[in-house]
């Protein structure tokens, strides 16, 4: 039963990734989609975009804040310390004249994510680096990055993995509120969020938009926790 | 040297923070600047630096540029454009003569007389002429060929900075009409003049200079008898607050205050003025900005630190699901992790703690700031976005400096042990 749970698990977040992305596509290609699909297809859409950005610079930029250069890490330090002054939703809406296009705006938001992982990368690396017993073996000459791949990095992909799966959250949340404050939304105004706090709502498409998203960051902790963490140990 | 003892605050501890909340403050400050300029973009925002450019002025505009633009139209045969050349040398007034009169001569005699005969209604603003003087082309260019033979020796900073200070300390026929002679070229000197307003004295002071800012602008309200303390102190900022937005047409920019002028003309520049001299300014509702701020405070930190307890009580209670180790353990390491991820989730933890305000209908800061970006008003949110600082610094940056401080002294006392 221990081992069927999981596996079940597993099997389920596969299914609602998958379901996601076929409903994703067919909203954003159907020209009359009604509008909780039309919502699902835009987030897809941000979401691919913010979570490839977030990897793709997040992840080298926390490893290198955390285990390279000092002024990398004083720099994102820094950037964080300025970030964590402003509400992600007003930062947006002060940038927004920056990347004025729908693509700008999305790789705006993929940066800002970027920003988020690279320090939740570079902790978990410091964190790693306090309980490293190898630091008297590499005084002596071994090789430091393999101690910094074989070691710190899956000591890091947890963490990373956990925040990087709480992304439709944090889209869904910045659509939401952007658009209830009346600064528009984060990632479009075609999103689940933006439908949830817009004024054509309903009682039925908030649940549902709702169950999407939170079911969606549930498949992504479940599905990172077995894949990334298996590539991890590696 | 000894090192210092973990925890302890330390010059070289405290600096670094210190300069990087400044840093912080200037790049909060930079963003959020840029974000509520463009928001101001819209007709009814209030905002009355919108013609500026937002960040640095290459090219700043001073009298003499208006001046001299404003001659040349006035010199073309009768048009629209000729028209408002009049009534702009007309507003630029007595600073516009020591650019406009000595160039006079550089212009053919048909269109020397029509800008003469333009600047007639301001030798009978100036009190310098009467109406036959300025009646037609030729007398009017006869009358200031000889005005500017005769007084443009008055014209000088030191001269008229010397006729407004006898006008402040008493108010006689003769000093009065000494500073409406020299008409806006005075301006400079009469708002300067007017100072800070903390007395009975001060007070005074104003009413005698009231009447002749006045008659000079032709704005502003006549005091129906001497005015009470608040009174002569509201009067005094509304002519500070005219020459902040119009001070740069009425002076000539040159030298330092021409390189200074990159940055004061511009919005930014023109914001940190009024924010450095009258508390942050005035919302568009005309409220003031730092009260509004300050009362907005405590409930947005209420918000933030109730949405804090919630996400660690989280962290804390998760720990019962897991049982790979002891409970007390498992629920340390969870909170640690929490407490540390947090300071990452800060900005997210904002926008919920904005949802929360915006639900419960609750001016705190952070609606404040949204709705302030919504509808333009840029003191109102650039006070509520430093506003929003503090509080970022207060419950999350400092903490969270302490707690690794403290984390470091227990480790310290380990070794020890």
């Amino acid at each position: 039963m221990k081992g069927v749970a999981p596996t079940l698990q597993l099997r389920l977040a596969q299914a609602i990734l998958g379901l996601w992305l076929v409903l994703g596509v067919v909203g954003a290609l159907l020209p009359n989609a009604p509008a909780l699909l039309v919502g699902l297809g835009s987030d897809a859409l941000a979401l691919g975009a913010v979570l490839l950005l977030a990897l793709g610079v997040g992840v080298p930029l926390g490893a290198l804040a955390g285990s390279g250069p000092r002024w990398i890490d004083v720099t994102l330090a820094f950037t964080t310390d300025w970030i964590a002054a402003v509400p992600v939703v007003l930062l947006l809406a002060f940038l927004r004249p920056v990347g004025v296009t729908p693509a700008g705006g999305l790789v705006l938001l993929g940066l800002l994510r970027s920003l988020e992982v690279g320090w939740v990368v570079r902790s978990a690396l410091l964190r790693a680096a306090v309980v490293d017993p190898t630091w008297a073996a590499r005084s002596l000459g071994y090789m430091p990055l393999a101690v910094f791949l074989n070691q710190r990095l899956p000591a890091a992909a947890g963490p990373a993995l956990a925040h990087l799966a709480l992304t439709p959250i944090w889209t869904f949340l910045l659509d939401s509120v952007g658009t209830a404050a009346g600064l528009g939304a984060a990632s479009s105004s075609r999103s689940l969020g933006a439908l949830v706090a817009g004024p054509q709502t309903t009682a039925g498409s908030s649940v549902t938009a709702i169950l999407a998203v939170v079911s969606l960051t549930w498949a992504l902790h479940r599905l990172g926790n077995h894949y990334g963490l298996r590539l991890a140990r590696k | 040297m000894t090192p210092a003892r973990p925890g302890k605050l330390t010059f070289r501890r405290v600096f670094p923070r210190v300069l990087r909340l400044l840093l912080t403050v200037l790049a909060v400050l930079i963003a959020g600047f840029y974000g509520a300029a463009n928001g101001a973009k819209r007709p009814d925002s209030g905002w009355a630096f919108k013609q500026l450019p937002v960040f640095v002025n290459l090219s700043p505009i001073d009298v003499r540029d208006r001046a001299l633009r404003a001659m040349r139209a006035a010199a073309k045969d009768e048009g629209p454009e000729t028209v408002a050349a009049r009534d702009e040398l007309l507003r630029l007034g007595g600073a516009a003569l020591p650019h406009v009169l000595p160039r006079l001569d550089s212009l053919e005699p048909s269109a020397r007389g029509r800008v003469a005969l333009a600047l007639g209604p301001l030798a009978l603003r100036m009190r310098v002429a009467g109406v036959d003087d300025v009646a037609t082309p030729e007398r009017a260019l006869l009358f200031f060929g000889r005005f500017w033979q005769d007084r443009s020796i008055e014209f000088r900073p030191t001269t008229v900075r010397r006729a407004v200070e006898r006008l402040a300390e008493r108010s006689l026929t003769l000093r009065r009409d000494d500073v409406i002679h020299a008409d806006t070229y005075a301006l400079e000197a009469l708002i300067a003049a007017l100072g800070k307003v903390e007395n009975e004295a001060d007070a005074a002071r104003v009413a005698r200079l009231q009447p002749v800012l006045m008659h000079i602008t032709g704005r502003g309200e006549a005091f129906s008898r001497a005015p009470t303390r608040q009174q002569a102190a509201d009067a005094a900022r509304r002519w500070q607050e005219l020459w902040l937005q119009e001070g740069a047409d009425y002076s000539v920019l040159e030298g330092p205050r021409r390189v200074a002028a990159l940055v004061t003309e511009t919005q930014f520049g023109k914001w940190l003025a009024q924010a450095f001299l009258w508390k942050l300014g005035r919302a568009r509702d005309g409220s003031s900005v730092s009260s509004v701020v300050l009362t907005a405070m405590p409930g947005s930190a209420l918000h933030v630190l109730l949405l804090q307890f919630l996400a660690i009580a989280i962290a804390g209670g998760t720990a019962f699901w897991d049982r790979s180790a002891g409970l007390w353990e498992r629920a340390r390491t969870r909170v640690a992790a929490t407490s540390a991820s947090l300071v990452a989730s800060y900005p997210m933890l904002l926008t919920l703690a904005l949802a929360l305000e915006l639900r419960r209908g609750h001016g705190g800061v952070l609606s404040l700031c949204a709705d302030a970006l919504h509808h333009g008003d840029v003191n109102l949110m650039m006070g509520a976005l430093l506003g929003l600082t503090l509080l970022s610094e207060l419950l999350v940056t400092i903490p969270s400096r302490l707690a690794a401080a403290a984390h470091a002294t227990d480790e310290l006392d380990g070794d020890e042990a």
